[in-house]
């Protein structure tokens, strides 16, 4: 779908025609879903998360400013929802559950993740990425993935632009000393 | 120029850093080699991450076939209905159990009379925050209590006992009941510690009985407490039905659905209830509060009197001052000095003979009847006071009222975000977290000032008690400012001034709607719970996540070593 078709689109959409919303669906479910997938870390979870964004986009679809890019907009409705589920998940689990044992820190600052070249070394990488801890894992995700600023990640997690640069520099930090460790177990 | 932090070259490298930085950071990049490489494979890696997590899309699209049309139909179908958000559902849903709120604002009921105003003080919110600012007034004024500690504990137990057993059998009556009680015990001189004596029966009848003798302050709870026999202390009942027939030479205080006070008193009486009768004679004062409060011919309250109820007749003579807030009030008895009174209805018979002033606020001019033959050895002064809550629109000082103190939420509002920006809570988002919210605001409203009482019980509770009770009223205060925050999240709002702004007229809105007479208690009473709820668990999530994730010490930006 090219912009002029994508805005003619959005238009009938929020005139409400439920055609052009399912089109719209059709066209960014993917992305969403990759989103709450790698928010949530489950499949099913990213399942139900991604319809109810939908839904919650077709609520607010008379509140879109055309002007914005689409994509953003429901990125960012897909990432607070995601916020959302996680605080409350995390809230059971803590109240039900006792804390996981932390991981020692890995030893700072090895190779950086340049060297990626195959299918296996990426899937490492995603399953490292996934293994983060949620307060690294989630801005990671917001501007690797979502493309989100800074500005719009520090307003989503509730905290300041400064604290969400060191979040993203200690999430890569982190993600270097635990592929470190992985290829080390490997070699 | 130094070297900058990989911190900085990381967020150069987002493209994040404001420009005359980023200036400097070019240029220094120029000068010197390993910055450079830290940043070339800095953005690499940021090419790899974006890549990478691109690409999973890939691996998992296989999207099932029920997720990948179901939501965007099923949406439609549960919003086509109505363009209505489940959010206002939710809030829809709540408002029909309205009736039952309003019922328990009790203060909504347009026949109030005008005199018990001063327990709803605070607004139309005045049912709970009138409890608990009595309890607070207990706590904090209540340090000679302490000496006497079962005194203290007794009242404490008096005050939830109250509200347990009237409140629950009809709300009117029994917040007038539970509140006047509440802070009548208050005034109540504390009794001196006694090695009290306790009586409990669930089900069944407890007493003491016609012969026997107690030395002490006796407790007596169950579904019906006489008290035949003689009490040297104080007597503390609470039951469905209380009938005191003995000889009490303390003080009484006692709650139920029916309280009778028949034996001989020599301190005061504290009674709550549906029904409260006092025929005897009574050494003290009388606090009687109820739906009917009768005081018979044959009696006799030595000191004042204190009434409050829907229906107060007074046919026996009080000894000194009588003050009563009642919806109809009717005095047949002899009052040896002043009345003062706040009814919808007040008469004085033929038989009614006052010593000093009789003084009245009532709302109309008819509304007082004294009978030819009743004497009144003063002045008789009647106040008209219409009820102004419900013409308050009619006045300007309301509209200045209700803008100050908008503006002082907002105010109060705004330099909170300021200095904790993680305070402000989500919005909810769907009916179901609404619900949740506001059964959680309702009972954290509730039970606060509860558990407030329960850690006060002890010494060391005192201060932990305070502060709850400060961030209690912390909270009620910013519970509407959550909810208009929440509303104006729904009008379009491209930056956060606007916000701001909108935050503001919604909160105007709100703050006007909960004045409106018969609704507006009710409606300030659903925002409340429902802001209130949202702060706690927003408060709850906000501690878990800061105590949860524990940022690794070593935070210093290492050298980034290349292969």
């Amino acid at each position: 779908m090219d912009e002029t078709e994508l805005e003619t689109v959005l238009r009938e959409a929020q005139m409400g025609s439920s055609v052009a919303f399912g089109q719209v669906y059709g066209e960014f479910s993917t992305r969403v879903f990759g989103l709450c997938r790698k928010m949530l870390g489950s499949h099913a979870s990213a399942e139900d998360a991604t319809s109810e964004v939908f839904e919650r986009a077709y609520e607010a679809l008379d509140q879109y400013d055309r002007d914005r890019p689409f994509d953003r907009w429901i990125l960012t409705i897909a990432s607070r929802h995601c916020l959302n589920r996680l605080r409350r998940d995390r809230l059971e689990k803590r109240l039900f559950h006792d804390e996981p044992v932390e991981v020692p820190a890995v030893a700072a600052s090895s190779s950086p993740l340049v060297a990626f070249e195959n299918r296996e070394q990426r899937r490492t990488l995603l399953l490292a990425i996934d293994a983060l801890p949620e307060n690294y894992r989630v801005p990671l995700i917001l501007k690797y993935y979502g493309d989100l600023s800074y500005d719009e990640i520090a307003d989503h997690l509730g905290t300041t632009r400064n604290n969400v640069a060191v979040l993203l520099h200690r999430a890569k930090r982190e993600l270097r000393g635990s592929i470190g460790a992985l290829r080390k177990e490997e070699s | 120029m130094s070297c900058p932090t990989e911190l900085t070259l990381s967020i150069y490298a987002d493209g994040e850093l404001p420009e005359h930085e980023a200036h400097r950071i070019v240029a220094h990049l120029e000068t010197c080699a390993s910055c450079r490489a830290l940043f070339t494979a800095l953005e690499q890696e940021n090419a790899v991450l974006m890549e990478v997590l691109g690409e999973e899309e890939a691996v998992t699209v296989g999207l099932p076939a029920a997720s990948s049309t179901s939501p965007a139909s099923a949406s439609l179908a549960s919003a086509s209905g109505a363009s209505a958000s489940s959010w206002l559902w939710g809030a829809i849903a709540a408002a029909a159990l309205a009736p039952v709120m309003l019922d328990w604002a009790w203060q909504a009921t347009p026949t109030l009379p005008a005199g018990v105003g001063w327990v709803g003080n605070l607004g139309g919110f005045g049912g709970v925050f009138s409890i608990s600012r009595g309890l607070a007034q207990l706590i904090v004024g209540g340090q000679d209590m302490l000496v006497s500690s079962f005194g203290f504990v007794a009242t404490l137990f008096f005050v939830v006992g109250t509200l347990g057993v009237v409140a629950l059998r009809r709300p009117l009556a029994g917040a007038t009941a539970g509140l006047a009680l509440a802070l009548l015990a208050g005034l109540a001189p504390p009794s001196q510690a006694h090695a009290a004596e306790l009586r409990y029966e669930k089900e069944g009848t407890v007493k003491v009985a016609e012969g026997e003798s107690i030395d002490d302050t006796v407790f007596l709870a169950g579904k019906t407490a006489i008290v035949a026999g003689v009490v040297d202390g104080d007597v503390f009942a609470a039951a469905e039905r209380v009938e005191v027939t003995g000889t009490v030479r303390g003080n009484v205080y006692s709650a139920g659905e029916t309280v009778t006070i028949a034996g001989e008193v020599s301190g005061n009486v504290h009674a709550a209830g549906k029904n409260v009768e006092v025929d005897t004679k009574i050494g003290g004062s009388g606090f009687l509060a109820g739906r009917n409060v009768i005081v018979t011919e044959g009696s006799n309250l030595a000191r004042g009197g204190y009434f409050a109820g829907e229906s107060v007749r007074s046919k026996g003579r009080v000894g000194r001052d009588l003050l009563f807030a009642a919806e109809t009030m009717e005095v047949s008895g002899s009052v040896e000095r002043s009345v003062r009174g706040y009814g919808s209805q007040v008469a004085v018979s033929s038989t009614g003979s006052v010593g000093g002033d009789l003084h009245v606020t009532v709302p109309s001019k008819d509304a007082v009847e004294v009978d030819d033959g009743a004497s009144v050895g003063g002045d008789t002064i009647v106040d008209i006071e219409e009820q102004e809550e419900r013409r308050a629109f009619l006045y300007p000082g309301f509209y200045f009222g209700v803008l100050a103190k908008a503006l002082a939420m907002l105010l109060m509002g705004l330099v909170l975000v300021t200095l904790f920006p993680s305070l402000l809570p989500p919005t909810p988002e769907s009916s179901k977290e609404v619900l949740r919210d506001m059964g959680l605001g309702f009972v954290a409203l509730i039970a606060t000032p509860v558990v407030m009482l329960i850690i006060a019980v002890t010494v060391i509770g005192i201060p932990v008690s305070m502060v709850l009770g400060m961030v209690y009223a912390v909270l009620v205060f910013l519970s509407t400012l959550v909810v208009a925050y929440f509303a104006a999240q729904r009008l379009p709002a491209p930056n956060n001034r606007r916000l701001v702004l909108n935050t503001g007229a919604t909160l105007l809105v709100i703050l006007f709607v909960v004045a409106i007479p018969f609704v507006g208690p009710g409606l300030n009473f659903l925002v409340h719970i429902f802001g209130m709820g949202c702060l706690v668990v927003h408060l709850r999530n906000v501690y878990m996540a800061n105590h949860g994730s524990a940022d690794s010490p070593t935070s210093q930006p290492g050298v980034l070593a290349t292969e």
